[in-house]
């Protein structure tokens, strides 16, 4: 059997899995906070695009596609201002529970307008386009996806590494408080997180979308929930962590299905994430940490 | 210790995982293959799964069956698979949210040979997501509106449309479009069906009827004004069809392929006796009568759900008085959503038993009409399925019936016309 | 002096009072409310969602464990139940795409529902042996997983003349009397509160207060978590099988991730660590979202035949969704906290407050 084409697709779905995958893993170094609603705002961004298309029609789709991203960023950045940042002093459990009290919010607010029906994501040219590349006929997005995702995780891990900001993340995320009396404007820091996952999120779902066009409310759970496992499986807070287990994710997912396991393939992403879990707590590349009395 | 041990469980598992696989060895050797792909958890998808694949076996045919877990948006791989073992037929009864997503990778992939469902796939999301690909996708239905031999149907299809046409939340509800679903006919059958079972309860007992006075009524009620054919119940209260329709999905509507008979030996039931049941009482202060519509106006079979209301509406809107004794009745429907997820069946049909209905019409769903029976059951409810067509809807139950096929026969049905169109290609 | 009998028990005392009003109020709308009242199904779902919140609350909120497996404990305890409890005459058509059931013999509904606790309670003694090792967040997700793989593996048509596959379970026992589901819960409850207040608990509360501390006064962690785990889910497991009975059908489909943090909001809403407000949570929950708020979802018109602006379907789940919302951030302490409901106290709170007004009111008239 070959096993290219289910190789690629792997890569393609891991790649869109990865920028989701990267605000789970950024938010949760940061906060300690498991973001349910993370990848409901990648179907909602997946669904304000169709929205924009067809209420702008005259508009180009390059500016729609940009207009949804900075609306994507800006609700990510509301969702942080208005749902977790008032339970800054609250137990963890408590700000979770907000977590997935957006996340049901945002799926049912969606589930409403929409009727509950799947709409269909526009078609997007250039990457809306069928291909034949390594024999294997599918959109350009599948080729496309692992190249975006490893190109954005690339300027990310600069921007973390290299700038002044990104000095200011790591502070924030080894410990919350002494960053604080360093001077570190802790709130900017994470609403700029936010944004940054919102950001690739966003781009993720155009990607994502332009392949598997119909999109419900409950579009963004399985997405959202695999990208999640492939944060952890990848040690959470790691941003390369989260793409190479992303990627690790996808192609397992595909291989399963080629070796004949399709009968397991919702199952096989979670045996990973316990195996992972049970022989490296903290992820392929998590850090150790002690807890200290 | 406790490391290795929790080690060797681990492996275990994934172990177990990978268990399955051994039994699905494939012999390419054969000529005629048939890539089945069902849901796993849905009882429909399955269910017609088999019947297809017992039926394509015994015509000596080949076949593949996976099943993909719900929520699944992506079918490349699975597709793939199917171009792998150059399957001569794909055979994928889901719903209308999986099909679209479905038929849309077919056509990114280059999928050539013929792709067939059962009756979910007569929607129109199909024809969007055919249009403009070179797909070859084929459903098996109950009723054709192009089908003009009987005047039920003719007079059916015109009135329709122009309820649709006078009714915009309806025509929305319809997808945009004014085509006629089966489904709406087979809800317009099963409204006008209740209809008939109360009228004659009515005449039995007078305003003493019951709920349970409908149910033994339906038993030997003959209906011929249907819209799809005569419905009869037999004895498991299904009704007795022998045909089914084959349509292609074209360039902006279903081309009717092909009239597929198959012979129906079952015959009428006999009175049944429900002992002491009690039931819901007529309501002989208000004078109204309600039918409640049990149907996934939300979630996964939305669509078809929402067909067979506009069918079960436009029925009301013809015919809503009953005549009980000296006194007129108001017929009204009530809607209760099950969301197309069996948690939610046993609330739903609740809602239904508490607006005190005489009976409940759905649903569209076998799952749901499954894990609700036993709620109409428990208040002397009958209740009649529309589309629901996997065979454990009726069976053991007195008060479940149905107005339409059942998966054994329409499996059959579409694996023989598969057979047929393969061999007619080869 | 002497406190007697009423001081030292006035809050039991009360309490208990407190139950039979409600298991009176029970037994009152079983017998007297119209069949078709809303009353019983949701009753049902109440009594079981109590159970399963309250032996959630037992793992989060008493032991601080954080584990999202709910959903796959309660899927094990409803398939082990209805697989036992149908009738033999009724195995050949549940199971007829699978030949027949292996398991061929019925059983009443105490013992099937106490091996749907020990089936459920075994799986999780198997998974905690290696997650139990793992940290907070890290624990949760492994249960997620695990709750995951169960219900993925349940449906396999491999394991169909155990489990029907992918089909439905359906035709066993269930009983429709609220009494029985109110039984089971508060027979369940008791249980657990008394294990909440013995010598166990105690330890459970310390390792939740603090992991390294409660080791060091010699609690041994690695034994009381297990317990902590497997008893929780022993009642998971029976909340399941209450689940299969007032759903009357069992299908792999139902116990999906988003049950458990449902169940998970109704503890988070009661307030972690409050045994009295899961089930008051659980109660407000259910009733509201099943029944009081399902008018939203209507489209109604008014008498002048206008459409009442936004009701239509989805809307309740949006409002409903904004409750929570509103709930979470502003009462993020849930609605008792960490502390019990009491009569007694919620009594003379009232008294006092009664008391105070007349004596503001005596003195203002003094000073006039």
């Amino acid at each position: 059997m070959n096993i290219v084409p289910y190789l690629i697709r792997g890569l393609a779905t891991g790649g869109q899995f990865a920028l989701v995958a990267i605000g789970y893993t950024m938010v949760y170094g940061i906060l300690k906070l498991i973001n349910f609603a993370h990848g409901d705002l990648f179907m909602v961004s997946g669904i304000l695009l169709i929205y924009l298309t067809a209420s702008l029609p005259t508009f180009p789709i390059w500016l729609s596609i940009l207009l949804m991203i900075a609306l994507t960023v800006l609700i990510g950045y509301l969702i942080e201002k208005c749902a977790y940042s008032p339970l800054r002093q609250a137990p963890r459990m408590s700000v979770m529970i907000s977590a997935i009290g957006v996340s049901y919010l945002l799926q049912n607010l969606v589930a409403y307008l929409t009727g509950g029906q799947p709409k269909q994501f526009p078609d997007i040219p250039v990457i809306s386009d069928s291909v034949v590349l390594f024999g294997v006929k599918d959109k350009l997005t599948v080729f496309l996806s692992p190249v975006v995702a490893v190109l954005l995780m690339a300027g990310l891990v600069f921007v973390i590494n290299h700038t002044k900001f990104g000095m200011s993340m790591r502070a924030v995320s080894k410990d919350f408080e002494t960053s604080q009396l360093m001077g570190v404007k802790i709130n900017r820091v994470i609403s700029i997180t936010f944004a940054i996952g919102a950001l690739l999120a966003a781009v993720g779902s155009v990607l994502y979308f332009a392949k598997n066009t119909g999109i419900n409310h409950l579009a963004g759970s399985t997405p959202g929930i695999k990208a999640f496992i492939a944060a952890v499986v990848g040690g959470i807070g790691s941003v390369p962590g989260a793409v190479v287990g992303a990627l690790i994710i996808g192609v397992v997912e595909s291989l399963a299905k080629a070796v004949g396991l399709s009968d397991f393939s919702d199952v096989i992403s979670f045996a990973l994430l316990i195996f992972i879990l049970v022989i490296k707590p903290t992820g392929l590349f998590g850090e150790k940490t002690t807890e200290k009395v | 210790m406790k490391k290795v041990l929790a080690l060797v469980l681990a492996v275990a598992m994934l172990v177990l995982c990978f268990a399955g696989c051994g039994g699905a060895k494939d012999n390419t050797e054969k000529t005629v293959l048939a890539y089945i792909l069902a849901e796993k958890g849905d009882t429909y998808s399955l269910g017609l799964a088999n019947n297809f694949k017992t039926a394509f076996e015994a015509a000596g045919g080949q076949v593949v069956m996976e099943t993909f877990p719900k929520n699944t948006t992506n079918f490349s791989d699975y597709l793939q698979k199917a171009l792998d073992k150059k399957a001569d037929v794909i055979f994928a009864p889901n719903s209308v949210a999986v099909a679209s997503n479905l038929l849309k990778n077919a056509a990114d992939l280059g999928v050539t040979c013929p792709i067939m469902a059962g009756d979910t796939w007569e929607h129109s999301a199909i024809l969007d997501a055919v249009k403009g690909t070179d797909l070859a996708v084929y459903c098996s239905t109950f009723f054709d509106e192009s089908d003009t031999s009987s005047t039920a149907a003719k007079d059916f299809v015109a009135g329709f449309k122009g309820f649709l046409k006078e009714n915009k939340d309806y025509y929305d509800m319809n997808g945009g479009n004014d085509i006629v679903a089966a489904v709406s006919a087979l809800g317009f059958d099963a409204y006008n069906v209740a209809l008939s079972a109360i009228r004659k309860a009515a005449a039995e007992k007078g305003n003493a009827m019951t709920s349970v006075d409908v149910a033994k009524a339906l038993w030997t009620l003959t209906y011929d004004n249907g819209v799809t054919g005569k419905i009869q119940f037999d004895a498991n209260g299904d009704a007795i069809k022998d045909s089914a329709y084959i349509k292609k999905a074209g360039n902006g509507a279903f081309e009717f392929a092909k009239l597929q008979k198959v012979e129906n030996k079952a015959t009428q039931a006999t009175a049944f006796d429900y002992g002491d049941a009690k039931g819901i009482a007529l309501d002989t202060q208000n004078k109204k009568i309600v039918i409640g519509v049990y149907e996934p106006t939300s979630g996964d079979n939305a669509a078809g759900g929402k067909q067979e209301v506009i069918g079960i509406a436009y029925a009301n809107s013809l015919d809503n008085i009953v005549k009980i004794g000296d006194d007129e009745y108001k017929v009204e429907i009530y809607v209760s959503d099950n969301g197309s997820l069996e948690e939610n069946a046993v609330t739903a049909a609740s809602n239904i038993v508490n607006q005190n209905a005489l009976i409940s019409l759905g649903s569209y769903g076998s799952g749901v009409s499954i894990a609700a029976a036993d709620t109409f059951a428990a208040a002397g409810m009958p209740a009649i399925g529309i589309s629901c067509t996997n065979a454990a809807v009726t069976q053991g139950n007195n008060y479940y019936f149905r107005t339409c096929f059942l998966d054994p026969f329409q499996g059959s049905v579409d694996a023989q016309f598969a057979w047929d169109l393969i061999s007619a290609q080869k | 002096m002497r406190e007697t009998f009423w001081d030292k028990n006035k809050r039991t005392v009360c309490n208990l009072g407190l139950v039979a009003v409600i298991f009176l109020a029970l037994v009152a709308i079983e017998l007297f409310a119209p069949s078709t009242s809303m009353w019983f199904s949701v009753l049902r779902k109440v009594c079981t969602f109590s159970l399963a919140a309250v032996s959630m609350n037992l793992l989060n909120g008493f032991t601080g464990l954080f584990s999202l497996g709910q959903a796959g404990f309660m899927l094990l305890g409803a398939y082990t139940y209805a697989i036992f409890t149908i009738p033999s005459e009724a195995r050949v058509s549940v199971f007829r795409n699978y030949g027949t059931s292996v398991i061929d013999f019925q059983m009443p509904l105490i013992p099937a529902l106490l091996i749907a606790g020990v089936v459920a309670a075994f799986f999780a003694f198997l998974i905690g042996l290696p997650v139990l090792r793992l940290k907070s967040d890290y624990l949760a997700i492994a249960t997620l997983g695990f709750a995951e793989i169960v219900r993925g593996l349940v449906q396999l048509q491999q394991f169909g003349p155990v489990t029907n596959g992918p089909d439905p379970i359906n035709k066993f026992t269930s009983p429709d009397n609220v009494l029985v589901y109110a039984g089971i819960t508060g027979v369940c409850v008791l249980l657990i509160v008394l294990l909440i207040n013995s010598t166990y608990g105690r330890a459970f509360k310390a390792i939740r207060d603090d992991e390294i501390a409660a080791e060091a006064m010699g609690i041994n962690l690695a034994h009381h978590k297990r317990l902590s785990f497997v008893t929780s889910s022993f009642f998971c497991g029976i909340a399941g099988a209450m689940l299969a009975m007032c759903n009357t059908s069992v299908s792999a489909v139902t116990f999906t991730s988003s049950m458990t943090y449902q169940i998970l909001l109704v503890v988070v809403i009661g307030g972690i660590g409050s045994v009295s407000g899961s089930i008051l949570a659980a109660f407000i929950y259910y009733s509201s979202s099943e029944w009081w708020l399902k008018f939203l979802d209507v489209e109604t018109f008014t008498q002048a035949g206008t459409k009442v602006p936004l009701l239509g379907p989805g809307f309740r789940m949006v409002v409903f969704s904004v409750l929570i919302m509103i709930v979470v951030l502003f009462f993020h302490k849930g609605m008792l906290g960490s502390r019990e409901m009491s009569v007694y106290d919620g009594f003379m709170k009232i008294r006092r407050l009664f008391c105070r007004k007349q004596t503001a009111k005596t003195e203002g008239g003094e000073q006039a």
